[in-house]
C-alpha cells in the first residue's frame, strides 16, 4: 500500500466567476484526490453547477483556476473533455429517441464503446425496466430519465464524473442504487464531483463534502478513518448558513 | 467523417429535418418534371415547325417563275435546341424566343419583331430546378439551421453535446453539415434520376451538383456564423431571413438596375422601327440612292446594279439589305450592350452566391444570355449564306431554274 497521500485530480483554486453581471462565486477552495467522492451541498442559486461548468471550460473564471490533474481547465478544454462524464442538472436526453439510441449516439459522439451489450448492462446497473427501453424518452417519467443519463455517465468509463443533482427524481430503491454504484466506481478509482441537495444521501457515499453559500464555501467537512461525515453537523451548518 | 454518418443517422429521425427533406425532394421533382416537360414540349415545337417549313417550301419552291419569287416567298426557320441539361434551368428558353422565321427580307426587324411576345413564352411559373436550388433550397437550409445551438440550449444539452464530443470541431457544425448534406442528397437526387434519364453529359451534370453543393455550403456557413453570434432562435431566424433577402433578391435587383441605367441600349423595338422606316423610304427614293451605297459596300455586284425597269427584285433586295445596314451600328451597340450588362451581372454575381448559382446552371444548360446572342448571331450568318445562294441569280449572275432550289441553304444550329 502506498502511504502517500493520494495525488489531487480536481483542484478549484480561489475561483471567482461573474455570470450576468454578477459574482457567482467568490474564492471558492477545494481539492479532490483521485478515488475520492467530493458531494458539494447549498441552497439554490449557491453556485454548484456554475462550479461544474467551470470545470467543464463552459464559464471562464474571473480570477482563480480550475485544475484537471494540475492543469488549467481553459488550457485545452477538449482534452479535459477526455477525462471527464458530466452529467447535466437536467440530463435531457433526446425526447424523440429511445433510451438505446440516445445512448448510441452520444457514445458514439465519444467516440466510446456503443455495443448493445454494454447499453444493456448500465441500463440494468441504473434499474431501467427493460420494457422501457425502446420507448420513446418523451413517454418516460422524471427519473426514468435521470436513469438514462445516469447510465451514459458510467458508460463514458471517464476517471472524472462531474454529476450535478444526478439522485433527482430518482425513488429511493434507485437511489440506494446510484449511492453504491457511485461508491463502487470511487472504490476502481473514479473520482467523482456530485452536487446534491439530499446531505443524507450526500453524507452516505461522500468521504468530503463542500458547503457552498452564495458563492463562497462556507463549510468543509470529511470523514475520519472508520467515521462517516454527520448528516446532523452537515444539516446544521447548512441551514445556520441560511439564516 | 464517422460523426458525419452518425449525425446523418440521427437527423433522419428528427421530424422536422424529414419534412424539409420531402419537401425539397418534392419541389426538386416537380421543377425537373416540369422542366423536362417544357424542353420536350419546345422541342416538339422545333420539330414541327422544321417540318411545316419544309413542306410549305416544297409547296412555294414549285410555283415560283423567277429567282426573286423564289427568295421572296419561301420562309426559314431558325432555331435554338435545347441542350439536354436544358431542364434544370430553362434561363432564357424561358424568356427570350428560341425560334425566329426569317425570309430573305430586312433581317434585324425580324429578329426583333418577336421580342415583344413569344407565344411559347413563361407558360410556366418558372419554378426550375435552378429557381429552386438557388432561392428556396437556402430558405430550407435556414429552416433546418437557424435553431439548431438555440434549441440544444434551451433544452439542456448544448454542454452536455459540446462536453461528450471527442472530434475536434463543434458537434454543432457537424450536425449542421449532416442537414446540408441531407437537403442536398433531397435535391439534387431528383436532378440526377433525369439527367441520367434524358442521358445528359456527365461532366456538366456533375458541375451542376457540385455548384448547388457549394451554393448550400456557402448558407451552411452563414448559417453557423449567425448561430455563433447570436444564441436566441428568434434573432438568429430575423438575421438569416434578412441576409436572405440581401443575397437573393436585393443584390440582384440593386444590381440590375445599377447595371442597366450605367449601360443603355437601343431597344429591339426602336431598331425595328428605324429599319422599317429606311425600307419604306427606299421605295420613293430614286434607284440610285440604293444602288450607289449598295455597290459600295458589295463591289462583287458594281457590273450587275445597273436598274432599268421600275421594279426590279435585284433592287428590292438591295434595300433590305441596305436597311440592315442602316441600322447596323444600332444593333452592335444592343448586340454589345446586352453583353455588357451580361458581364456586369456577372460581376455582381459575385456578392450575391444565389445569381452566381443561377448563372452558373443557366451557363451549363446553355440557356444564358451568351448562348441566346451565339444563337441570334448564327440566325445572321444563316441569312447571309441565304443572301450568298440567292444574289447571283437575283443580279442575274447566273441563271435561275427551279432546279437549283435543292440547294437551298438549310439552317443548322451551330452550337451544342
Ligand atoms: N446563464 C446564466 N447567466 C447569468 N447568471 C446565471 C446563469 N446561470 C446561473 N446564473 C446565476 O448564477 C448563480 C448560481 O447559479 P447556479 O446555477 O450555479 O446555482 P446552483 O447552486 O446550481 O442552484 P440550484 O440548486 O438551483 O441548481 C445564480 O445566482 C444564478 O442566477
Ligand atoms: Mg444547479
Amino acid at each position: 500500500m502506498n502511504s502517500s497521500p493520494p495525488k489531487p485530480v480536481l483542484t478549484a483554486e480561489s475561483l471567482t466567476v461573474d455570470r450576468g453581471g454578477h459574482q457567482v462565486l467568490s474564492g471558492v477552495e477545494f481539492s479532490i484526490a483521485q478515488g475520492e467522492i467530493f458531494a458539494l451541498l447549498g441552497g439554490n442559486g449557491a453556485g454548484k453547477s456554475t462550479t461544474l461548468l467551470t470545470f467543464l471550460g463552459f464559464v471562464t473564471p474571473t480570477s482563480g483556476v480550475a485544475r484537471v490533474n494540475g492543469q488549467s481547465v481553459h488550457e485545452d478544454i477538449k482534452a479535459i473533455h477526455k477525462q471527464v462524464a458530466y452529467l447535466p442538472e437536467a440530463a435531457n436526453l433526446y425526447p424523440h429517441l429511445n433510451a438505446r439510441e440516445n445512448l448510441d449516439y452520444f457514445l458514439s459522439l465519444a467516440k466510446a464503446d456503443n455495443s448493445r451489450a454494454r447499453i444493456d448492462s448500465a441500463l440494468d446497473m441504473v434499474g431501467l425496466a427493460a420494457s422501457a427501453r425502446d420507448r420513446r424518452l418523451e413517454a418516460y417519467s422524471k427519473g426514468m430519465r435521470q436513469k438514462v443519463g445516469i447510465a451514459l455517465a458510467i458508460l463514458r468509463d471517464a476517471p472524472i464524473l462531474l454529476l450535478d443533482e444526478p439522485t433527482s427524481g430518482l425513488d429511493p430503491v434507485a437511489i440506494d442504487e446510484f449511492n453504491s454504484l457511485v461508491v463502487a466506481l470511487a472504490g476502481e478509482g473514479t473520482t467523482v464531483l456530485m452536487v446534491t441537495h439530499d446531505v443524507y444521501g450526500a453524507c452516505q457515499v461522500a468521504r468530503h463534502i463542500g458547503l457552498l453559500q452564495k458563492g463562497q464555501m462556507v463549510g468543509d467537512f470529511r470523514a475520519s478513518a472508520g467515521n462517516p461525515i454527520s448528516a446532523d453537523e452537515v444539516h446544521r451548518k447548512f441551514t445556520e448558513s441560511h439564516l | 467523417m464517422g460523426n458525419l454518418a452518425l449525425e446523418v443517422r440521427y437527423a433522419l429521425r428528427e421530424r422536422v429535418v424529414i419534412a424539409s427533406l420531402v419537401l425539397a425532394f418534392a419541389m426538386a421533382s416537380y421543377a425537373v418534371i416540369t422542366g423536362k416537360l417544357e424542353v420536350d414540349e419546345q422541342r416538339s415545337e422545333i420539330s414541327t415547325l422544321v417540318r411545316e417549313t419544309e413542306s410549305d417550301q416544297d409547296h412555294v419552291l414549285g410555283q415560283q417563275p423567277d429567282a426573286g419569287g423564289a427568295a421572296y416567298y419561301v420562309h426559314h426557320v431558325t432555331y435554338q435546341p435545347p441542350s439536354a441539361l436544358a431542364f434544370a434551368a430553362l434561363g432564357s428558353r424561358g424568356e427570350l424566343p428560341w425560334q425566329h422565321r426569317v425570309r430573305m427580307l430586312a433581317l434585324e426587324g425580324q429578329i426583333y419583331e418577336t421580342d415583344a411576345g413569344n407565344p411559347a413564352l413563361s407558360r410556366l411559373g418558372r419554378l426550375d430546378f435552378a429557381f429552386l436550388t438557388s432561392v428556396l433550397l437556402p430558405l430550407i437550409l435556414i429552416l433546418l439551421l437557424y435553431d439548431l445551438d438555440g434549441r440544444e440550449r434551451r433544452d439542456g444539452r448544448y454542454e452536455l453535446l459540446s462536453a461528450t464530443s471527442a472530434s475536434k470541431g463543434s458537434p454543432f457544425f457537424v450536425k449542421a453539415g449532416a442537414r446540408t448534406l441531407l437537403l442536398f442528397a433531397a435535391s439534387a437526387t431528383p436532378f440526377a434520376v433525369m439527367a441520367a434519364f434524358v442521358s445528359a453529359p456527365l461532366g456538366p451534370s456533375l458541375v451542376v451538383a457540385a455548384v448547388v453543393a457549394l451554393h448550400l455550403c456557402f448558407w451552411l456557413v452563414i448559417c453557423r456564423l449567425v448561430a455563433v453570434r447570436f444564441t436566441q432562435a428568434s434573432s438568429s431566424a430575423t438575421v438569416l431571413l434578412a441576409g436572405w433577402l440581401l443575397f437573393s433578391m436585393a443584390v440582384p435587383a440593386a444590381a440590375r438596375i445599377v447595371v442597366e441605367s450605367s449601360v443603355p441600349v437601343p431597344a429591339g423595338g426602336e431598331l425595328l422601327l428605324a429599319q422599317r422606316e429606311a425600307v419604306n423610304d427606299a421605295w420613293d427614293l430614286p434607284k440610285a440612292d440604293t444602288m450607289e451605297p449598295f455597290v459600295a459596300s458589295h463591289p462583287e455586284w458594281r457590273d450587275h446594279a445597273e436598274v432599268t425597269q421600275p421594279f426590279e427584285w435585284k433592287w428590292y433586295y438591295a434595300f433590305q439589305q441596305m436597311g440592315d445596314e442602316f441600322v447596323a451600328s444600332e444593333s452592335a451597340q444592343l448586340r454589345a450592350g446586352i453583353t455588357r450588362r451580361d458581364n456586369l451581372m456577372g460581376v455582381a454575381a459575385l456578392l450575391s452566391p444565389p445569381l452566381a448559382t443561377e448563372r452558373w446552371l443557366t451557363r451549363l444548360a446553355a440557356t444564358d444570355r451568351a448562348h441566346h446572342q451565339r444563337y441570334i448571331q448564327c440566325v445572321r450568318g444563316f441569312h447571309a449564306a441565304l443572301r450568298e445562294f440567292h444574289y447571283p441569280m437575283l443580279f442575274g449572275a447566273s441563271e435561275y431554274s427551279p432546279e437549283k432550289m435543292a440547294g437551298l441553304p438549310k439552317y443548322q444550329p451551330c452550337d451544342e
